[in-house]
């Protein structure tokens, strides 16, 4: 093809590459497939309960709660009531005028236990009746089974009433005891108590609880918490400057990590970008002309966008914050065209390019599958990693090629160190010591490796808002010390069951520590299914207990409400079923007592608040799960831990075979061995150095291993011709180098991870491939190609 | 829902038993209250008396307690032995019909039963902390009992009683009246009123003289 047509095909063929990926992103309106929600890190369809459970209290109340709280800025000034007064009426005017909530409670006053207390004795009955039936029941059949069950319980009933009586409770439960002879409210009374506000009045000022109308890890349910809670800040400095308020929830850390994630983003692609140009510039002769490697890195990050937008319904921002790593691998096939030297003068591009496709298919290729590889994970976001990377890849190939292809004089002299090659006995041993030392290292630290994932390294951690979140816990009840399980099962009946086995599991594991859960006040289902044959011999209930009640000293005249009570209860109770009763009843609860129990999309769970430090895990057919565990998932990352290894191992096989099959037995195994040797030493290093390893410095190795292959084939293929390696080797490692550097300087946990490990693989590739010839120069060379 | 402040009422008003001395049962306590007592110390006979109330040292003393519920023909009886101490607060041990013990101090009430396992009841702010209201009662601290309560005394001889009404409105509610009786520097007789029906009466033995409480008494009988 004629230089000149093949300049305009080439520009044809980006211009419509280009148009065509704009297009698709338009199209496709990628920023809202853009989001910042952990949970769409992970699958949709994950099976594993504890998986279900973070899933649906992401998507539940409980991360619409915010916790507002009042207080004096003077603290000499804290039992000033009437001022709090004043200050709570504006607030929670405030906040229920702005629409943003659908639900304010305040804790500090009476008015939540008071409604919490009417909830539990207006439905008596149903919750704390079965249970209190069966308990009777079981002492009739032990005690008394030969006597009529009506009359037996209606003695029993009065007996109790009467010895409660001269317990001390007694006094406060007296305006109740006519309509409950059967005491179930005071049996219920000490298990609410912690549902009803602060551990303890330690905490001066007013406790508000509301709920969110929207979600907390959308932006608009941020936007609408953050300007409900400055409106009322202002109302509030409007009524009283000398109240402080102080508020946090999920919302606002969700979008302060929003807010972070976003700057990390911009932040890490402008940095990885400067650093690589910047080595690039201080490569290269003219490095006004180094620019011209630019836009092959925008095609290749455009490509990459492109494909993960198309090919995903949602692609968390964490994936675009590693993608800026292309930046510095992207550069690779530009640099290894661009700064390799004509092999005679006039030599056309197109030969040129023939000349080196086959180092620049093996590398791109082999790379491209073993990141395909990553496609089998169960975790979306491996998944879109391996999207995002191996279309940036092939991508910034294809452009590559098309780019210089109209560049006039597509070769960029490298300056002098760049290609300095020192050779001397000294530098030998030195080489030699290096490679020893590196090899010990990578024989030895692996063993001393260790893993922790926790799913909170995806957020940028703001230490700041999490100090105030823990206050604002603190004033709310919570404690540290206190253990939070959440049981579930995939109905209510199925998870009252579980929860029944993790109390028994519990009061052997911890016998000490008492329970506080709202769940456990329910009937279990055996109770329930059991009610119409205990209610069925009660006829006539009413009276017997009546009687009772008059030979125990009681005005029997006082009881009657009960006997009406009672009667419409059992006659109109029907056979209703115990997952419609819990599904009822948890649609009725307000405030944080809501947030116990949850039962909605084919789905319910009960929470158990324990005093007790972490100790012993449930076992599984309790399927209840610590919030110790749920809140890092460790064990659930461990698995996908695994299934990445599996699948990086079967891509690094893949690549392993495709070396071998192009280069042979011998040179595939020169090749192959920088990468495994550089991983190995990276790995080495981490465990000498006792850090804990995560999913993301696995990916970061798969990546590395990859980027360090490229390098090995470059250096072969060169060596291969008998020229001394092109220095294009060294400043794309560099780059690559460089960019994984600025990812390492991340606030996000886990892009650092993944950084950190990318840069040490390729700085120890980029070592072995230099330093192997040189520590071996006069002995055949370990690293040395031989040319067949 | 929960009762705690109820349960105060309760520890309170047996405390206030801790104030008694040898009742004499038939004594001719004044059957109505007298006038209000505008301030401390401006009736000098019950300045003396207050300050002679107040200086009493720790008691020991039986009692034996009457309670009133609107839906009983007849009060519960409990007897047991109560003991008060101004640093550590009140302690009341109940013998019968069922071993049990509260206390009630500065941190709030004990719940302690015959296995002497224990629930802590602290004071917060979500109800009107009729502790450390009812408490100044138990120490006749002047000062505290004139700010918190409208006073009115009343004399029949060497018999007197003493009516204490909370000022604050919802702290009335909980309590109701609070009516001292006794004879001389010795009390006799409490009641906390809330309604004819509901209605708690201590009356309580003679006190041993020259009580101190040693560190096993401290620990078994205070928090």
């Amino acid at each position: 093809m004629a230089p000149h047509h093949q300049k305009r095909a080439a520009r044809l063929v980006l211009t419509a590459a280009c148009a065509a990926a704009l297009g698709i992103l338009w199209l496709r309106d990628a920023p809202r497939h853009v989001s910042t929600d952990v949970m769409d890190l992970v699958p949709s369809s994950e099976s594993s309960p504890e998986l279900a459970l973070i899933r649906s209290l992401a998507g539940d109340r409980q991360s619409r709660v915010v916790m507002v709280a009042l207080y004096p800025k003077d603290a000499t000034q804290s039992k000033d009531g009437a001022r709090l007064a004043k200050a709570r009426d504006a607030v929670l005017a405030s906040l229920r005028g702005s629409g943003a909530f659908e639900d304010t409670v305040e804790l500090t006053g009476g008015s939540y236990r008071e409604t919490l207390g009417r909830l539990v004795f207006d439905r008596r009955f149903d919750l704390l009746g079965p249970a209190w039936l069966a308990e009777r029941w079981g002492e009739h059949e032990k005690e008394a089974p030969e006597a009529p069950w009506g009359p037996w319980l209606a003695e029993r009933t009065a007996a109790r009433l009467e010895a409660f009586l001269y317990r001390p409770e007694a006094l406060g439960f007296q305006d109740l005891m006519h309509a409950d002879p059967l005491l179930l409210v005071p049996g219920a009374a000490d298990r609410l108590q912690g549902f009803t506000g602060a551990a303890d009045g330690s905490s001066p000022g007013v406790l508000i609880w509301a709920l969110l109308r929207s979600s907390a890890l959308e932006t608009d349910g941020q936007v609408a918490a953050s300007s409900a809670l400055a409106r009322a800040q202002l109302e509030l400095s409007a009524a009283d400057p000398g109240i402080a308020l102080r508020w946090s929830g999920v919302v606002r850390l969700a979008a302060e990590s929003r807010r972070r994630i976003e700057g990390e983003f911009s932040r890490l692609n402008l940095l990885s970008l400067a650093a690589v140009l910047a080595v690039v510039l201080a490569c290269v002769r003219r490095p006004v002309r180094a620019l011209l490697l630019v836009p092959v890195v925008v095609f290749s990050v455009l490509g990459a966008w492109t494909a993960v937008i198309a090919a995903f319904d949602r692609v968390h921002v964490v994936v675009f914050v590693v993608g800026s790593l292309l930046c510095g691998v992207a550069i690779d096939y530009g640099l290894y065209i661009f700064l390799q030297a004509p092999a005679r003068p006039g030599e056309p591009y197109a030969e040129k390019v023939g000349r080196l496709m086959k180092p620049l298919l093996a590398s791109s290729l082999t790379v491209v599958l073993g990141f395909s590889m990553l496609l089998g994970s169960d975790l979306p976001l491996v998944r879109q990693v391996g999207v995002f990377v191996g279309a940036g890849l092939l991508t910034a190939l294809g452009s590559a090629i098309l780019w210089f292809a109209q560049v006039d004089d597509p070769f960029l002299e490298t300056r002098r160190f760049a290609r300095a090659r020192p050779e001397s006995p000294a530098v030998r041993g030195a080489a030699r010591a290096v490679l020893l030392v590196a090899a010990v290292v990578a024989l030895a630290g692996p063993w001393r490796l260790t893993w922790r994932d926790d799913v909170r390294d995806l957020q940028v951690p703001s230490p700041d808002l999490e100090a105030n979140d823990g206050d604002l816990r603190s004033r709310f009840g919570d404690r540290a010390d206190r253990m939070v399980y959440l049981t579930q099962g995939a109905t209510p009946t199925e998870a009252r069951e579980s929860l029944e086995r993790f109390l028994a599991w519990h009061s052997r594991a911890f016998p000490e520590a008492g329970v506080l859960s709202f769940g456990a006040l329910l009937p279990s289902p055996a109770q329930w299914a059991a009610l119409p044959a205990r209610l069925a011999g009660l006829d006539g209930f009413g009276a017997d207990l009546g009687a009772a009640l008059a030979r125990h000293g009681f005005d029997r005249s006082a009881f009657a409400s009960f006997g009406d009570e009672w009667e419409r209860w059992r006659g109109g109770r029907g056979n209703a079923g115990y997952d419609a009763f819990v599904v009822s009843l948890g649609a009725s609860l307000k405030g944080p007592v809501a947030l116990t129990l949850a039962s909605h999309g084919g789905a319910c769970w009960f929470v158990t608040l324990s005093d007790h430090p972490a100790g012993a895990e449930p076992p599984a057919d309790t399927r209840t799960f610590s919030s110790r565990e749920l809140e890092n998932l460790n064990g659930l990352f461990g698995r996908y831990r695994m299934s990445a290894l599996r699948l990086s191992t079967l891509g690094l096989g893949i690549i392993g075979l495709s070396v071998f099959a192009i280069y042979g037995w011998r040179r595939g195994f020169g090749i192959f061995a920088v990468p495994c040797g550089s991983c190995l030493f990276a790995f080495g290093l981490f465990g000498l150095l006792g850090h804990p390893l995560n999913l993301f410095h696995l990916l970061g190795a798969f990546l590395g291993v990859c980027l360090a292959h490229n390098y090995a084939i470059f250096t072969w293929e060169s060596a291969a011709r008998g020229e001394t390696p092109p220095p294009s080797i060294r400043i794309s490692a560099s780059c690559a180098a460089a960019s994984f550097g600025v990812l390492a300087l991340s606030g996000i946990p886990v892009v650092a991870a993944l950084g950190s490990m990318v840069a040490v693989i390729i700085l120890t590739a980029l070592a072995a491939v230099e330093l192997g010839p040189l520590a071996d120069r006069h002995a055949g060379l370990a690293v040395r190609p031989k040319v067949d | 829902m929960t009762r705690a402040a109820p349960r105060c009422v309760l520890a309170l008003s047996l405390g206030l038993a801790a104030l008694c001395g040898a009742p004499p049962p038939d004594a001719p306590f004044p059957e109505k209250p007298g006038p209000e007592l505008p301030a401390a110390g401006a009736d000098a006979g019950f300045r003396e008396l207050f300050r002679s109330l107040a200086s009493r040292g720790s008691v020991l003393a039986n009692f034996t307690e009457y309670r009133w519920f609107p839906f009983r023909t007849a009060p519960v009886v409990l007897d047991g032995e109560m003991r008060f101490s101004k640093e550590l607060g009140l302690s009341l041990h109940y013998l019968r019909p069922e071993e049990r013990m509260v206390i009630a101090d500065a941190g709030g009430l004990v719940l302690r039963d015959a296995s002497g396992r224990s629930r802590a009841i602290r004071p917060d702010d979500r109800t009107p902390d009729i502790g450390g209201t009812l408490l100044p009662i138990l120490r006749f601290d002047e000062g505290e009992l004139f700010r918190v309560f409208h006073v009115s005394g009343a004399r029949s001889g060497g018999a007197w009683r003493i009516d204490f009404v909370p000022r604050s409105a919802e702290l009335a509610r909980w309590v109701g009246t609070v009516t001292v009786e006794g004879t001389g520097d010795t009390l006799s007789r409490i009641e906390i009123h809330r309604s004819s029906t509901q209605r708690i009466e201590i009356r309580v033995g003679a006190p041993a003289p020259g009580v101190t409480f040693g560190a096993a008494d401290r620990k078994r009988y205070f928090r």
